[in-house]
């Protein structure tokens, strides 16, 4: 409650006025009627003494009606003890002034008002009632509301949402601009927008406030903004001329949704689709060269057990098995174990890494590296048997290629839960204290037809490891250093049962 | 009942080795046992059934090539083979249709099924649906590698 104490002073020089001036009280109370404020005055038992026309706008009740009555009226009955309060401070002289309350109409509405309760005092100054002016702040309350509630919508939107003037100078930013573009409110408000606008775009801004200037919207405008850091976004703009009460335009609320992203994700899609049809591509081209390559693998056998072969002519054709095995070994490993058509089958874990070291025997011994076998027993694996040999070799020569001599391997399997999807499976992990992989690589190993090895590699092995587990409803992820201690570890995930759906790669 | 079918290779004239071969450095162990054994070699590509054939016959084998199906059974039908080299995707009969029919002729064959082509899963698939099960190789397959893999058959 705000309130004042002004003892003794406030109506005397007014009841001295209209006694001298009847017409001046004609006029004092012509403004009284007129005004928009209800103004009512009660005596200090809360009698209502007068009424004029704003209170009966105001509060629903005629003159004839209230006059007489108590106050009381029109306080809600949880504000009944406010009466009391209010009286006592005018026994005492006090002004309440902009009191924010609530009381009823006659028709039982709520309305909110804010209420300047004066003491009226007689020509000898004793204190006899009260004044008051009742402005109804209902309408104004909502609107405050109202604005309140669209204020937090933009604070917490997760688009930016800035407004400007016709000039381009920044009027407002939200939090969601600020964590955008990097700026803070009161870094950017007052100055022009142009500070998000890569320089050469700086002509676009004309363009985009005549639009406004004519009323135009601008929709989904696609282009790119600068963060405060110089780091470029691409962002997609919505851009509406704001009006004042009077429909004139006077500035412009611009929607900015950060879409690099949805850029960056639409690009990796690309990617994707585009690699899946180079590896059909590459599946179906290695179909066709498949019957070629045997006849002239064939023919290079049977030109090589002629006899009476000149040293030079067996030089020769031995180069040119060689090749033809290169060529043999990409078609096969593009291919290779897609067309093993065998169904899934539960595969003791342990059996299936015995069966891949062995291949590689030599290899390791020719490298003098060690194995290091940390396999839990019983562990068993539910997939194609060939596709997880492929797997294996594929990562273990890896592991061979990138160790240095007298090296150690380890080959770890154990059960797992995946912490993506809470599946059960097997993972196994393949480590080497090899050369690593550099930042760079890490991102293309993936990739069909990258190699780092330049003679040996065909760029195919990791891809096909994916996609193999992938189809498989599993994973593989890495770490690799090639800083000391250098090394890496390939860790991949098969789930011990299968996915819902197995579809089958037909080229 | 097939203990009735008469082995007929006995019957069979031996071909004349190939001159060159009495330089040849290994030889199979199938010769050491007194005559070849038969395969017939199926493969609608001709340069790879003739070259299949040469190189068999260069270590002692009685290989015969067939460019189709057709020719392979009605030959099977007179003189049953100890072994079948068929590529699978051919046109009608294919491989698999081939080499079930040589085997209702001649229940001792051995299968090997070799194949360069994706629609070998979808055909290989239907006959394990039906209960067959055989023995595939990935063309190219090297001829040192195919030679062994008929050794480890015929013994098997």
């Amino acid at each position: 409650m705000n309130t004042r104490s002004q003892p003794g002073k406030t109506s005397n020089g007014s009841q001295s006025l209209s006694q001298r001036n009847p017409a001046a009280l004609r006029l004092l109370a012509a403004i009284v009627e007129s005004s928009d404020d209800a103004i009512v005055s009660k005596d200090l038992n809360g009698i209502v003494t007068s009424w004029n026309k704003g209170a009966e706008r105001v509060f629903g009740y005629s003159e004839e009606e209230i006059l007489g009555k108590s106050i009381t009226v029109i306080i809600p009955p949880e504000l009944q003890s406010e009466e009391p309060q209010i009286l006592a401070k005018i026994r005492a002289g006090e002004r309440i002034e902009h009191f924010e309350t609530v009381r009823l109409r006659k028709d039982g509405q709520r309305i909110q008002i804010s209420l300047t309760i004066s003491p009226i005092k007689d020509e000898r100054g004793t204190i006899v009632g009260a004044a008051k002016i009742a402005r109804d702040v209902t309408r104004l309350k909502k609107t405050e509301e109202a604005a309140f509630r669209l204020s937090a919508i933009v604070e917490s939107s997760d688009d930016a949402i800035v407004s400007k003037d016709l000039n381009g100078i920044v009027t407002s930013w939200n939090k969601a601009a600020e964590r955008i573009l990097g700026y803070t409110a009161e870094e950017i408000v007052g100055k022009p927008i142009t500070l998000i606008i890569p320089a050469e775009l700086h002509g676009d801004e004309p363009r985009i406030l005549a639009n406004i200037a004519a009323g135009k919207r601008i929709e989904h405008f696609q282009t790119i903004r600068c963060r405060k850091n110089g780091e470029r976004i691409d962002v997609s703009l919505t851009i509406s001329p704001v009006r004042d009460q009077n429909g004139k335009i006077i500035g412009a609320a611009k929607i900015l949704r950060d879409v690099t992203q949805q850029k960056r994700m639409e690009a990796a899609l690309h990617m994707s689709e585009r690699l899946a049809s180079v590896g059909r591509l590459a599946a179906t081209v290695a179909h066709e060269i498949n019957n070629p390559l045997e006849a002239i693998t064939n023919f290079i056998y049977l030109a090589k057990h002629q006899p009476g072969l000149t040293d030079k002519l067996k030089r020769y054709l031995d180069s040119a098995d060689q090749e033809l095995s290169r060529v043999a070994h990409i078609a096969q490993q593009t291919l290779g174990f897609y067309r093993d058509s065998s169904q899934p089958e539960s595969l003791a874990a342990s059996e299936v890494i015995d069966g891949v070291l062995a291949i590689y025997d030599r290899k390791l011994k020719l490298k003098k590296l060690r194995v290091e076998r940390r396999i839990e027993p019983h562990v068993t694996v539910c997939t194609v048997k060939g596709e997880l040999k492929q797997i294996l070799s594929n990562l273990i020569a890896n592991a061979i290629d990138a160790s240095k001599d007298e090296g150690v391997i380890i080959v770890a399997a154990h059960r797992s839960v995946d912490s993506r999807s809470h599946r059960h499976g097997i993972r196994i992990s393949i480590a080497d204290h090899g050369s690593g992989i550099s930042e760079q690589d890490k991102k293309n190993i993936f990739v069909p037809f990258f190699t780092t090895k330049q003679n040996v590699g065909t760029g195919l092995g990791l891809w096909i490891t994916k996609d193999l587990l992938e189809k498989r409803g599993g994973h593989i992820r890495f770490r690799s250093s090639n800083f000391t201690p250098t090394g890496t570890v390939m860790s991949i995930f098969l789930p011990s049962e299968l996915p819902l759906q197995t579809s089958e790669f037909v080229a | 009942m097939h203990l009735s079918i008469p082995n007929p290779l006995h019957l069979v004239d031996q071909k004349p080795p190939l001159p060159f071969l009495k330089e040849r450095p290994q030889l199979d162990p199938s010769e050491t046992h007194g005559r070849p054994k038969r395969i017939l070699v199926i493969d609608d590509e001709t340069v790879i059934a003739d070259s299949v054939v040469d190189i068999l016959s260069l270590h002692g084998w009685d290989a015969i090539a067939f460019y189709n199906g057709l020719d392979a059974i009605e030959f099977a039908r007179k003189n049953c083979p100890d072994i079948v080299i068929s590529d699978v995707v051919m046109p009608k009969p294919n491989g698999i249709e081939t080499v079930l029919a040589i085997r209702e002729l001649c229940h001792t064959a051995r299968i090997l099924l070799f194949s360069g082509q994706a629609a070998t899963t979808d055909i290989l698939r239907d006959a394990r649906a039906k209960g067959h099960q055989f023995e595939l190789v990935q063309k190219p397959i090297h001829p040192d590698q195919l030679l062994k893999k008929i050794s480890s058959l015929k013994n098997s």
